[in-house]
């Protein structure tokens, strides 16, 4: 108060104020929230670098997949050969 | 031939629906592991999420049915005739040899059948379940005290071991479901309920 020569009268107190502030970026619309594909993806995704964090959908144990489809490959040839030789067997008959 | 009822009509329910769930389930997990894109992350992530809610709720069913009408008496594994249905499978199907096993209504799964199952509930249910809880949970585990002993990592491992398990499960079934009496006549039993069987033969034919 000494700054605009007022006589200041000891009380403080809070008072109700309104502003209104500039921001410096764009906030874009709903539709363009940041969507789960962003990252949730094999390759290309925001956090594409980022180690130390398992991922899913980026991240998986390569030596599993290879395994799992192995699997399946001998069950769709298994399934392929025995049926065949289903068949052929039948035809024979 | 004789037709016997050997398909109850709920368990012909609870297969059918298991079986859309499960399909369901590895469409849109697969999506997730990220092998192929479908119907995007997030909503293969909340389809996946409803779908194992629903098969939750279908196995409710099915155990309390098993358990009370004593069906889960079919499931009880066996090692005899394992060896006979083996080599059926190996040889005696391409020469039209009789089948070693009989159904009947009290014995509707041949013993290979009886292990599958087995190792379909005792190593692959739950492996594919526990993990699947955990990664549902996942935001919880600290509240839970179980980031302690947890990593995302290896939940993730054994829910993708699981389902390399199931795929491969239920290419080997859809393939044998095939290898009845005629090619569709396993399937129209799980359709209608009844199979037609070689008459029992009272001068004591093959016994299951």
């Amino acid at each position: 108060m000494a700054a605009v020569g007022m006589p200041f009268s000891g009380n403080v107190d809070f008072i109700r104020t309104e502003m209104v502030w500039p921001i410096t970026h764009m906030v874009a619309p709903k539709e363009n929230a940041l969507a789960c594909r962003e990252c949730h993806v094999r390759d290309g995704g925001r956090l594409a670098g980022i180690t130390g964090v398992y991922l899913p959908g980026r991240d998986r144990a390569t030596w599993l997949d290879l395994i799992g489809w192995l699997a399946v490959a001998a069950m769709l040839a298994g399934a392929l050969v025995h049926g065949g030789a289903r068949i052929i067997a039948y035809r024979k008959r | 031939m004789e037709r016997i009822y050997i398909f109850k009509r709920f368990e012909r329910f609870w297969h059918w629906a298991q079986a859309g769930l499960i399909i369901f389930l590895m469409v849109t997990g697969f999506e997730i592991h990220g092998t192929y894109s479908a119907f995007g992350f997030r909503k293969a992530v909340e389809l996946h999420t409803i779908a194992a809610w629903s098969l939750i709720t279908l196995w409710v069913f099915a155990i309390f049915w098993h358990f009370t009408t004593g069906e889960w008496r079919q499931y009880i594994p066996t090692l005899q005739k394992v060896d006979a249905m083996i080599r059926y499978y190996l040889t005696g199907i391409f020469s039209n040899a009789p089948h070693p096993f009989r159904q009947t209504t009290l014995t509707k799964h041949n013993p290979l059948q009886r292990l599958a199952y087995l190792f379909f509930i005792a190593v692959i249910s739950p492996v594919i379940w526990v993990s699947g809880w955990c990664y549902l949970f996942f935001d919880s585990w600290k509240a839970w005290g179980l980031d302690q002993y947890l990593s995302l990592q290896w939940v993730a491992v054994f829910h993708t071991a699981g389902a390399w398990m199931i795929l491969a499960f239920f290419l080997g079934h859809v393939y044998l479901s095939t290898a009845g009496r005629t090619p569709l006549s396993h399937i129209k039993a799980m359709i209608t309920g009844w199979e037609e069987v070689e008459p029992h033969t009272s001068s004591g034919g093959t016994k299951s």
